[in-house]
């Protein structure tokens, strides 16, 4: 297949996924349709907010369309969902695109460095244990890993930043500023996934070891590094890309607990208050946001395994 | 490996760059920590206490305010009251500019007072009831007319968001915040900061810190390990255990003003079983609340024998109920409730310092007479709605409050009968003996007569107990010693005021 | 996956030739008693904890706030002197609960939405497995906390969120269970005999796909206490005065620097069970099928 053809078939490939993850996309925003629905009493009061004036709410009726038979509502509501328009936040009055705006980068860059962590730090991890199976060093790494994935991110994050940043002052204690107010919520936040693909890191690793075409090379007398890098790194490579595309979502979420730890000014901080002060247009957009986000993060990681894996084909 | 590495800290030191931003802005500022964002930019809808002392005393001015010698004049310069108390002259500083360029005037002063008086919805418009008319007598003299006499007037015009002074210019294009303060509103992100910057053209002189750098930061125990690094500057609302734990830290001091608030559990007095009021004193008596100012509070306030914080004017202790559970399960089973009865109690822990763990002491507490309490929790957002819906739709039984003032009519917003929701009296109190004080202590101009009057209203209502009288509500704040001119307006629970400060 | 389709007395069997391998098993079969001794451990320590001599978890005493760990209270006082030790204990019951209903929920809406879309086929089979990748478009946490934020904070709701978003999981394991009894020939040969549809996924099916069932829960149930522990750390799960792990440690975080007890037990208290349901679940799950070995995503 010449370049020429590899990128048309790639293109088909993107394309045939984005036909497949459209009507998951427009799943997800049914789903949320729905689940605003369901908040007892009456919608547009719901939306209003807890202070809203009975003017208020009425002027909200009409504008949502809220007298309407649900299914005109819900195609009002798709139909502001392509402008864009997500509704207001009653409590700062701003909209949910203006309140969710630079914050959903805070998030991104901090969901960013923790996945680079875990992967800088999980992946060569895994591979040293997988390629020195049963060492003390494989051992000690992966109970390591295991305490890694069972311990909950909100108290790794207050034990560091307790110690690191409070006792010792080495750190910043919050977030929001440079490099310096990542690292702590980075590491936390990237704790769980570097544990958890080390482990899968590993499990590839042992996999791929036991192929036969290894076993041949080694009897050739091959070096392991090079064999790592040739063989076994390549074949590894295609469950770790699919891992790092899944944690990315899941960090997304994660985030939530780290950013209330760290007062990190993302949208994890915003979903959790946004829930508990009843601000259900902001609740409802940041969940849409999130959801379509990770729906991307995945039709982003198929075409990376289409790319690197020769062996699929793109049908 | 390596490769990898190198990989990890590039991608980190890209990410850094992105995202840079407020860390320049805290460069040279003074770094505040605070507990709970301001409600809104505009001034006269403000709805919590912090957007009072954080927007309101730094980028507004008010007519006068109190200073340790009493009434220090600030935007008026000068002020009288007719002989019959009904008309209210005053004088307005000179070369005052607002700062959009607006020239401060009395037709300035008037738009603000009307727009109290004409704008119901607007949440400190209670505040000038009484006010009938707002007359200019040329640039700089402005008369308010009141339809009687209203010596509590004073303590409304200092309060630091219903007497701020907005730009008429600015408030007709929405524009807000627009004063004529010593500092500007740079920036406002909503559940994250507010930057202030100096006004270099302030009447009053220039402040000496040039950027006021206010951050949100909920978490009281993060707060405080910011003062503890230098992280910030100043932390408000710190716990009792804070203050223990920061003495003898160098660098560091704790301020608990005196305070004029307090806190109580709110009853619902149009709801059985708390329309009796042997239950109500019943419920005061089960309390130990001597044991929660100094287990839970460590002695750094105290409880409450008064509505009144301690330093309000005319404050008069001794009418406390003492803790009593045997004298509790008399009163209850007198008033035909032997076995108790069950409630519910809506708390806001994220409003008041320690609601949570006095929240579940008093359920505790009350559980041993008998009295079951379901405590639920939400945001205080969600709590005012619940608790000041009118009577048909109101379905709360106990809530947690705390309220201040500077001065003591502000009781009537909470007790008076023609005050019930929507209006602040959240437990449909009414007491024509205790309406009547309220009427008299709000038109009497005498001072110890007033004083008078506002005792027998102690006493009075400590008698009836429309609350579980709780304490004193005393703000603990802490500021390190390296910064000067941090004092406190004596009013309300102690407002701070930075506009002095200097490193 | 022949194994699998062989029952789980096929891999009892390949257990026992394999006792006879060398270390792989052997590490294990270690995890697998750690596992269990940790599970039953809390699991009895949660049954008897009202009968043994612990203090009320909710009793406050105001005279003993803040105790540092001593002989009147192994694991010292919170801040309204109620004892630590006590608390932790009965907030593993609550755990536990929770861990049950959430999975027991889970498997009421996924196990006979797997049935009836892997036995239907068609267009049956692929709506609804539109509808689980619908679900399993919002990422870990979301769906349940969108779903609390719909009913409002409390246990209850925070057990049904948790069950609703793990769903998902059980409904392709067992539309996979299905798929793979359907293509069999003895299905159209007890057909033959007049057996009923039902009957025939009832007899094949269940006992195919209880053994990764089985493990799949034990892993669910490792990650519903986790996840629960989060939730109420946020406020959104269980409220107090009732004990939960993260609800506690959530409460304790202002007094971290005078009481750090009261956050390193119940944080303790969470690794170690979630330790021992993630090794015993894991070490099931390589027992059924030994090539998936460490390869599982457990979420």
């Amino acid at each position: 297949m010449g370049p020429h053809d590899a990128v048309t078939a790639l293109l088909h490939y993107a394309a045939k996924r984005l036909l497949f993850l459209a009507p998951i996309a427009l799943g997800v925003a049914t789903v949320v349709f729905v689940l605003l629905r369901l908040v007892p009493g009456d919608p547009a009061q719901v939306l209003a907010g807890p202070e809203a004036t009975p003017d208020v709410i009425a002027q909200l009726r009409v504008k949502f369309g809220l007298n309407q038979p649900v299914l005109i509502q819900y195609g009002f509501f798709l139909g502001r969902l392509l402008h864009g328009d997500l509704g207001l936040s009653y409590r700062s009055g701003l909209t949910v695109t203006q309140e969710i705006g630079h914050r959903y980068l805070a998030t991104l860059i901090l969901a960013a460095s923790a996945t680079a962590l875990a992967v800088g730090v999980g992946v060569p991890l895994g591979l040293a244990a997988g390629t020195h199976r049963d060492s003390v060093r494989d051992r000690m790494a992966m109970l390591v890993a295991l305490v890694g994935i069972c311990a909950p991110s909100f108290w790794i994050g207050l034990v560091l930043q307790y110690w690191i940043a409070a006792r010792f002052n080495l750190l910043p204690m919050i977030g929001g500023g440079g490099m310096a107010h990542l690292i702590l919520p980075s590491v936390t936040l990237g704790l769980y996934s570097l544990a958890s693909l080390a482990r899968i890191t590993r499990a590839a690793v042992v996999n791929t070891a036991q192929r036969d075409y290894v076993r041949t090379a080694r009897s050739k007398g091959l070096g392991m590094p090079f064999i790592i890098r040739r063989h076994i790194l390549r074949n590894a490579l295609l469950p770790i890309l699919t891992s790092i595309g899944l944690e990315f979502g899941f960090l997304m979420t994660g985030a939530v607990v780290v950013e209330t730890v760290f007062a990190y000014p993302g949208i994890g901080v915003l979903l959790v208050q946004s829930i508990l002060s009843r601000d259900y247009a902001l609740v409802q957009g940041l969940v849409l946001f999130i959801a379509l986000s990770y729906v991307l993060v995945n039709l982003l990681t198929d075409l990376l395994y289409a790319l690197t894996d020769p062996r699929v084909s793109y049908q | 490996m390596r490769r990898g590495a190198c990989g990890v800290v590039l991608v980190l030191a890209l990410l850094s760059l992105l995202a840079g931003g407020p860390a320049t802005a805290q460069s040279g500022a003074l770094v505040v920590a605070i507990d709970s964002d301001i409600s809104s930019l505009d001034i006269s809808d403000a709805a919590t206490f912090n957007t009072g002392v954080f927007l309101g005393i730094n980028v507004f001015d008010r007519l006068f305010e109190y200073g340790p010698g009493g009434l220090v004049p600030k935007l008026a310069t000068a002020w009288s009251t007719s002989p019959d108390g009904l008309t209210w002259t005053f004088h307005l500083r000179k070369g005052v500019k607002f700062h959009d360029g607006t020239p401060f005037d009395a037709d300035a002063v008037k738009f603000n007072f009307d727009r109290l008086l004409r704008t119901p919805q607007l949440r400190q418009s209670a505040k000038l009831r009484g006010v009938v008319r707002v007359e200019t007598d040329g640039p700089y003299t402005v008369r308010v007319v009141t339809d009687r006499p209203l010596p509590a007037l004073v303590g409304n015009l200092v309060h630091p968001a219903a007497g701020a002074i907005q730009s008429p210019t600015a408030v007709k294009d929405k524009k807000f915040p627009v004063g004529t303060g010593p500092f500007l509103l740079k920036e406002w992100v909503p559940g994250d900061h507010i930057l202030l910057e100096a006004n270099p053209n302030y009447w009053d002189g220039a402040p000496n810190v040039k950027r006021i750098f206010i951050r949100l930061v909920p978490e009281a125990g993060t707060r405080v390990n910011l003062l503890r690094s230098g992280q910030a500057h100043i932390s408000v609302a710190l716990l009792p255990i804070h203050a223990k734990e920061l003495e003898g830290t160098p660098g560091v001091r704790v301020v608990a003003p005196k305070s004029a608030g307090w806190r109580f559990v709110g009853l619902n007095n149009s709801k059985k079983p708390f329309d009796n009021v042997a239950v109500r004193q019943a419920l005061n008596y089960a309390v130990d609340k001597q044991a929660i100012v100094e287990k839970l509070f460590l002695g750094l306030t105290r409880a409450a024998d008064s509505p009144y914080g301690s330093a309000m004017w005319s404050f008069i202790g001794g009418n406390g109920y003492p803790y009593n559970p045997t004298k509790a399960k008399e009163l209850l089973a007198q008033a035909g409730y032997p076995g108790g009865f069950e409630a519910t109690y809506l708390a806001a822990p994220t409003d008041a310092p320690l609601a949570a763990e006095v929240a579940q002491a008093l359920q505790a507490y009350l559980g041993a007479v008998g009295v079951t309490m379901h405590i639920r929790s939400m945001e205080p957002a969600v709590l005012l709605q619940e608790v000041f819906k009118p009577m048909a739709d109101n379905k709360v039984e106990m809530y947690q409050y705390w309220y201040g003032g500077a001065d003591p009519d502000t009781l009537r917003i909470l007790l008076d009968s023609r005050e019930w929701p929507p209006g602040r009296n959240g437990s449909f109190y009414k007491d024509p003996a205790v309406d009547s004080l309220f009427e008299q202590g709000a038109t009497t101009a005498n001072s110890a007569k007033r004083k008078a009057i506002y005792q027998d209203v102690q006493r009075q209502v400590m008698k009836s107990a429309p609350w579980i009288f709780l304490f004193e509500e005393r703000r603990m704040d802490g500021v390190r010693t390296n910064l000067r001119g941090i004092t406190y307006i004596q009013q309300d629970v102690g407002i701070l005021d930075m506009r002095r400060a200097s490193f | 996956m022949t194994a699998r389709a062989e029952g789980p007395g096929a891999a009892a069997s390949a257990w026992s030739r394999s006792r006879h391998r060398r270390r792989p098993w052997w590490l294990r079969d270690t995890r697998v008693a750690v596992g269990v001794l940790i599970v039953a451990g809390i699991a009895s320590l949660a049954a008897m904890a009202p009968y043994l001599a612990l203090r009320q978890p909710t009793q406050i005493d105001l005279q003993q706030t803040l105790e540092r760990p001593g002989p009147a209270h192994p694991f010292g006082t919170d801040q309204l002197g109620r004892d630590l030790l006590s608390r932790v204990v009965f907030a593993g019951r609550t755990s536990l609960v929770v861990g049950v209903v959430s999975v027991a929920t889970s498997l009421a809406i996924g196990v006979p939405l797997g049935l009836v879309s892997g036995y239907s086929g068609g267009r049956a089979d692929l709506l609804a497995m539109r509808f689980v990748d619908v679900l399993q478009a919002f990422p870990g946490l979301l769906l349940a906390i969108a779903v609390i934020a719909i009913l409002g904070p409390g246990i209850l709701n925070m057990m049904l969120a948790i069950g609703v978003s793990a769903s998902p999981l059980f409904a392709r394991l067992l539309r996979a269970s299905v798929l793979e009894v359907k293509g069999e020939e003895f299905v159209d040969a007890a057909r033959a005999t007049g057996g009923t549809d039902l009957r025939i996924m009832l007899r094949h099916v269940l006992p195919n796909a209880l053994a990764p069932l089985i493990a799949q829960s034990t892993l669910r149930l490792g990650s519903a206490i986790l996840t629960s522990a989060s939730l109420s750390f946020l406020g959104l799960g269980v409220q107090p005065p009732q004990p939960e792990w993260g609800a506690m440690v959530s409460e304790a975080r202002q007094y971290f620097v005078s009481a750090p007890h009261l956050i390193v037990f119940p944080g303790l208290a969470i690794i170690l069970c979630v330790l021992g349901f993630n090794l015993l679940g894991e070490a099931l799950s390589d027992r059924i099928d030994p090539r998936l070995a460490n390869a599982s995503e457990n979420r």
